[in-house]
């Protein structure tokens, strides 16, 4: 055959192949099992929720917050023997008696805290919040007891804090109906609130003067240059609970991730699932904060549960990081953890 | 049948051809002709799907389904006709200017008053014969840029159009499942202005194809769905669409085939022909004139 019919003939072929192929598929219904359907419906679901979010719906932890606010203006209300009885007691009495009264609220205190922030969008963002004293208590008393060292610890804490959290995270709320913020807008808000605060090394023994490349002094505060603040003798774990953090503003990279965790998912929006990362990045352990979002800024580190659904990694521990940006140069063994 | 009909292919052009190669060209624009009439085909179900999930009414999609799916047949056949051209070849120059042709065979300036038709015929014949021997039918298989472009982009649009709705009806039950789960999350998260208006049929209509009135939904699950291979498949429709205008610009057989020169002689030959009738009853009227009026008229070149 020349050349020329040659060409013709190819082209004739290819077409005529297509064609039967898309026939075949198309007429006795073979499913070339190519079509994943497994998720959409469950992403789209996620996307559409986001213009139909009542926000003023309150679920069942409002109660618990109305109820705190109602026993905040009792207090007011106590007669002159019960305050004077509280303040004849020591320090560690009365963290005692409030610890043991806690059923009945009544004697409670309120820590409240004002934070200021810029976020990704170059505004400034204030958040006002109260946290119980006894739920502060509470926090610190589940932390210093529990007695297992692995990821459980994250799991434990997050349970026993996130109803002293509520007013926090009807703060963050707040800020987001208030501001219109949604999607990324509402997450980047929400993230660089806590990348804000300085890093502060948390550990269960004595603190370092220098450790992966960093100076520390032994001053448990947020510190703005170096060397760095650091929190000795965290028992047992070296790592604070969220409602302590809330408090001191002292965290490093598991506890900041943790409690920006906590506060994510006690916000219950409906277009992401937040989780814990760990892993080692530039090999040295690491956590970092964990979300499953339909479109991250940035895809370029993440880790898989289970289902084989991608959470995107967020370093919360320094101010500029963005959801899924590479921030570090190895990225090994990194897991989900479900709190 | 003769396919090729549909293009417009004249066959008694190739009958000073040789047979074989006559059979061959033949051969080659009825297949051309059937490619068009299974892609016109692919336009016409592919708009039914649209049409169906829009309107749920089989008489107005195959209505504007039949529609849709000639102009795309004529575009086709319009692209397909306005490449068929000899540029490149030896014959270009005189399908550019016929004069030249002209001269070749009869003096311009002459006087043709007295001739004949059948003087007329004969020298068109001869010049059409004279001409044919002498062309070699090198054409260039690179066609003008711009031309091309334009065309190239219009079926890509065309063909990645019409590929996600036949596409649509192949993963048809798939969709139908993913759109029967969204139905029962919406019901059960209580949205019933989805559930009403996008998932349920209109009373006493029934859904036909998907069960769903939003096409832009339809495109969207499909899109998650498929994923990279929506590309892959698109890709594959679009050599489809695309394989008839490629062997038309392409192919040596067709660029510098019987019938490419035998189109251009005819044409040449009949506006030929066409010149010298107009040149006689000219001069005709010009040598009346003289007559009646007594005015020279000079005669323009």
């Amino acid at each position: 055959m020349a050349k020329e019919q040659r060409y013709f003939s190819v082209l004739t072929k290819i077409f005529w192949g297509l064609i039967l192929v898309l026939a075949l598929f198309a007429l006795l219904k073979l499913n070339p099992k190519i079509f994943n359907g497994e998720k959409v419906a469950q992403n789209i679901l996620l996307e559409d929720s986001l213009s139909k979010i009542n926000w003023n719906e309150k679920d069942e932890n409002d109660d618990f917050v109305e109820t705190k606010e109602d026993e905040d203006i009792n207090l007011d209300d106590l007669s002159t023997d019960d305050e004077d009885n509280l303040d004849d007691l020591s320090l560690d009495e009365q963290q005692e008696k409030i610890k043991h009264d806690k059923n009945e609220k009544k004697y409670d205190r309120y820590i409240e805290r004002l934070w200021q922030w810029k976020s990704f969008d170059g505004k400034t963002y204030t958040l006002k919040f109260r946290i119980l004293e006894s739920d502060y208590n509470d926090a610190k008393d589940n932390r210093e007891n529990n007695e297992r060292g692995d990821e459980t610890l994250w799991s434990s804490m997050y349970d026993n804090d996130r109803e002293g959290l509520q007013e926090m995270v009807e703060a963050y709320r707040k800020i987001i109906t208030d501001n219109n913020l949604i999607g990324m807008d509402a997450l980047n808000m929400l993230v660089s609130s806590v990348q804000h605060k300085p890093y502060v090394y948390i550990t269960n023994e004595n603190c370092p003067e220098t450790d992966f490349g960093q100076r520390f002094t032994n001053d448990c505060r947020p510190r703005e240059n170096s060397p760095k603040g650091c929190c000795g003798f965290v028992m047992p774990w070296g790592v604070y609970s969220p409602i302590e953090y809330a408090v001191n503003a002292c965290g490093d990279c598991d506890t900041k991730s943790l409690f920006a965790c906590t506060i994510l998912k006690e916000l219950k929006l409906p277009y992401y699932r937040a989780e814990m990362l760990t892993g080692y990045a530039d090999g040295g352990p690491h956590a970092m904060l964990g979300l499953y979002v339909i479109n991250p800024p940035y895809k370029s580190l993440y880790a898989k549960d289970i289902q084989q659904n991608k959470y995107y990694a967020w370093e919360v521990t320094a101010p500029g990081f963005e959801l899924g940006q590479k921030v570090w140069k190895s990225w090994t063994n990194w897991t989900v953890y479900k709190l | 049948m003769s396919w090729n009909k549909i293009l417009g292919f004249d066959k008694d052009l190739l009958l000073k051809t040789d047979a074989k190669l006559g059979e061959r060209q033949n051969y080659i624009m009825s297949m051309l002709a059937i490619m068009l009439i299974f892609i016109t085909i692919i336009c016409f179900a592919s708009s039914s799907i649209y049409v169906l999930t829009i309107f749920h009414s089989w008489p107005i999609a195959i209505v504007i389904a039949l529609f849709l799916s000639y102009v795309v047949f004529n575009l086709y056949r319009l692209f397909i006709m306005t490449s068929f051209n000899v540029s490149g070849s030896s014959l270009e120059a005189y399908y550019k200017k016929h004069e030249k042709h002209y001269a070749e065979h009869i003096d311009m300036a002459g006087d043709m008053s007295g001739i004949t038709d059948a003087e007329i015929k004969e020298i068109t014949a001869v010049s059409k014969d004279q001409l044919r021997q002498k062309s070699v039918m090198n054409a260039s298989t690179f066609a003008d840029v711009f031309a091309i472009s334009i065309q190239v982009i219009s079926i890509s649009i065309i063909a990645l159009i019409f590929a996600t709705g036949i596409e649509l009806y192949i993963f048809k039950d798939q969709i139908n499942t993913i759109l029967e789960e969204l139905k029962n999350q919406y019901s059960s998260h209580g949205d019933t202005w989805m559930v009403e208006n996008m998932l349920t049929a209109e009373k006493g209509n029934d859904f036909i194809v998907f069960n769903t009135n939003s096409l832009l939904l339809l495109i969207d699950l499909l899109n998650r769905g498929l994923g990279n291979w929506k590309i892959v498949i698109d890709l594959l429709f679009l050599i489809i669409f695309l394989i008839p205008l490629v062997l038309v610009t392409k192919s040596k057989e067709i660029r510098q085939g019987d019938y490419m020169r035998e189109l251009a002689l005819s044409e040449i030959t009949i506006s030929f022909y066409s010149y010298l009738n107009a040149q006689r009853y000219c001069q005709k009227i010009l040598e009346k004139s003289k007559r009646t009026t007594g005015l020279f008229l000079r005669k323009e070149d």
